[in-house]
C-alpha cells in the first residue's frame, strides 16, 4: 500500500507541475490572437484552461456512467466507488467552466451570461448530476443507494446529448436572440496556439486522472471503515 | 403468466384501484387546471396574445399534473405492500415497468384530453386537431417512460415524493422543448411535415429512454 | 486583463476547493479508521 501511495505522490507532482507549465505557457507564451483588441486578446487566453476543463468535466460524467454500468452488471462496490468520485470531480470541474466562461463572456460579448445551446446545455448538466447527489444523500442503504445512483448516472448521461440537440435546434428555428455566430469566433486556433492547447489540455487530463485516484482512495478508505465496524459488530 | 398479460394485467389493477377511489386522477386533473388558470393570470396583463404563451401553459400543466400522477403511483404501491406482491409472482420485472408505465401514462392521457378543451376555450385556440393529439402523445409517453423509473427509486429515498421532479425535470427537459415547439408551430399554422425534426427528436428520445428503462427497472425494485 | 486573472483564479479556487475538501476528508476517515481498528485489535487480543 505504501508503495503504490508513494507513485500516487510522484504522479501529483507530475500533475501540478504540469498545470503550472500549462499556465505560464498559455499566459506568456501563447502567440497573440489575430485582429483583436488587447483586452479582447487577454481573453482570448482564457481558452487555455477554460476549455480542457468543460471537455474534461464531460469525459469524468462519462467515467461516472461507465462505473454505474460497471456497477449493474457486476455488483462490486470498486465501480460505484469510481462512478461517485468521477462525478464529484466533474461537478467541481463544470462549476468551473461555467465560472470561467462566464468571466469570459463579458469582455467578448458584453454580458454574464447568454442563452446559448452549449451554455444552457451545460447548466442542464450541472443540475442532473447535482441530482446524482442529491439522490445519493437520501438513501441510506449503500447497496441500493448504489444501484440507484447507478441507474440514475447511466440516464443523465444519455439525455445529455439529446438535450443538447433539442435546445440547439430550439434556438435555430426562430433566430430572433443575439447572433450565434459569436459563439464559433475565438475558438479557431492558429497553428501556434494548437501546441499550447493540446498540452494545457494533457495536464488537465493528467490533473483529473490523479484527482480521482485521490478520491478514490478515500472511497477505498471509506470501505475499510465499513468493514472494521461490521467486524466490531455495528 | 405470459409478458402481455402481466402488463395488462397490471395496468387493469390500476384502473379498477383508481375507478374506486378517483384519488389520483380528480388530484392531478384540478392541480393542471389550477396551473392553467394562475398561469394565464401570470401572464395575461404582460402578454398580447396569449396564442404565444398557451404551448408553455399547457406542457408545464402536463409536466406537473404528470409529476404528481407518477408520485402516486408508486406510494400507493408502497403504503399498500403490494410491490412486494407484484415481485413474488412470477413474471418479468420489466412487466412490473410496462404495466406500471402504461398505466401511469393512460391516466396523464385522460387529465390531458379532458383539459385540452378547457385550454381551447379559455384562450380560443384551435387544439383538438390530431396532430396535436399525436404530438401530446408522443411527449407524455417520453415523460411517462422516464418518470416511471425514477418515481420507483424517488418514493424509497429518506425526501420520498420531493425527489421526484429535482430527479426528473432535468432529464425530461428535451420532451418539454420539442413539445412546446410542436404545439406551439401547429398552432401558428405549420404543417406537419415541417416538423420532422422535432418528431425525430421525440421518438428518438421515446425509444431509447425505453429501453434504457426496460434494462435498469429491475435494479430499482429489486430488494 | 483582470477578466483573464478573474477567470485563470476561479478555475485554481474551485480546484483548490476540491482538493482542500479531499484532503480534510481522507484526514477524518484515516482517523476514524484508527479509532476502529486500535478498538477492532483490543477486542481480538482480549478474546
Amino acid at each position: 500500500m505504501a508503495r503504490s501511495y508513494r507513485g500516487l505522490l510522484v504522479l501529483t507532482v507530475i500533475a501540478g507541475l504540469g498545470i503550472l507549465a500549462a499556465a505560464v505557457l498559455a499566459l506568456i507564451v501563447a502567440p497573440n490572437a489575430a485582429g483583436l483588441t488587447p483586452n479582447e486578446m487577454y481573453a482570448q487566453r482564457i481558452i487555455y484552461f477554460h476549455v480542457p476543463c468543460a471537455w474534461l468535466s464531460m469525459l469524468a460524467f462519462g467515467v461516472t456512467m461507465a462505473g454505474s454500468i460497471g456497477y449493474l452488471v457486476s455488483g462490486r462496490r470498486r465501480w460505484d466507488n469510481l462512478a461517485v468520485s468521477s462525478a464529484e470531480i466533474g461537478i467541481a470541474f463544470t462549476l468551473a467552466a461555467i465560472a470561467s466562461g462566464s468571466i469570459w463572456a463579458k469582455p467578448a460579448w458584453n454580458t454574464w451570461w447568454t442563452w446559448d445551446p452549449r451554455l444552457t446545455t451545460y447548466t442542464i448538466v450541472l443540475l442532473l448530476y447535482i441530482a446524482y447527489f442529491m439522490l445519493r444523500s437520501a438513501m441510506e442503504d449503500p447497496a441500493r443507494r448504489a444501484r440507484f445512483a447507478a441507474v440514475y448516472g447511466i440516464f443523465a448521461f444519455i439525455s445529455v446529448p439529446i438535450t443538447f440537440f433539442s435546445i440547439r435546434w430550439w434556438k435555430t428555428i426562430h433566430p430572433v436572440l443575439v447572433a450565434n455566430s459569436q459563439n464559433t469566433e475565438n475558438w479557431g486556433l492558429s497553428a501556434h496556439m494548437r501546441p499550447v492547447f493540446f498540452f494545457s489540455l494533457a495536464a488537465f487530463t493528467l490533473f483529473y486522472v490523479v484527482l480521482l485516484l485521490h478520491r478514490l482512495r478515500l472511497e477505498d478508505t471509506k470501505e475499510q471503515v465499513d468493514e472494521v465496524k461490521e467486524g466490531l459488530g455495528y | 403468466m405470459s409478458f402481455f398479460n402481466a402488463v395488462v394485467a397490471i395496468v387493469w389493477k390500476d384502473i379498477r384501484a383508481e375507478l374506486r377511489t378517483k384519488d389520483i386522477f380528480s388530484s392531478m386533473f384540478v392541480f393542471a387546471l389550477l396551473a392553467v388558470i394562475i398561469f394565464n393570470f401570470a401572464f395575461e396583463l404582460r402578454v398580447p396574445d396569449m396564442k404565444m404563451v398557451a404551448p408553455g401553459i399547457i406542457w408545464v400543466a402536463i409536466t406537473f399534473a404528470g409529476t404528481l400522477g407518477l408520485n402516486r403511483a408508486f406510494v400507493i404501491e408502497q403504503d399498500k405492500g403490494s410491490l412486494a406482491g407484484l415481485l413474488l409472482a412470477p413474471i418479468d420485472r420489466s412487466a412490473i415497468y410496462f404495466g406500471k408505465m402504461l398505466s401511469s401514462l393512460l391516466f396523464m392521457v385522460i387529465v390531458e384530453i379532458i383539459l385540452l378543451p378547457l385550454v381551447m376555450v379559455f384562450f380560443n385556440l384551435p387544439l383538438l386537431t390530431w396532430q396535436q393529439l399525436l404530438v401530446l402523445l408522443l411527449g407524455t409517453y417520453g415523460f411517462a417512460a422516464v418518470g416511471t423509473v425514477f418515481s420507483g427509486m424517488a418514493v424509497n429515498t429518506r425526501a420520498r415524493e420531493v425527489l421526484l421532479p429535482i430527479l426528473l425535470f432535468p432529464v425530461v427537459l428535451p420532451v418539454l422543448i420539442a413539445g412546446v415547439k410542436m404545439t406551439g408551430a401547429l398552432l401558428d399554422g405549420e404543417p406537419f411535415s415541417s416538423l420532422t425534426n422535432w418528431l425525430r427528436l421525440i421518438l428518438v428520445y421515446d425509444v431509447a429512454f425505453t429501453i434504457v428503462a426496460y434494462l435498469t427497472f429491475g435494479f430499482v425494485v429489486e430488494e | 486583463m483582470t477578466y483573464l486573472v478573474g477567470a485563470y483564479l476561479i478555475i485554481w479556487v474551485v480546484s483548490f476547493a476540491l482538493i482542500l475538501s479531499m484532503v480534510f476528508r481522507q484526514r477524518k476517515i484515516d482517523q476514524e479508521l484508527a479509532v476502529l481498528s486500535e478498538a477492532l485489535q483490543d477486542r481480538e487480543e482480549g478474546r
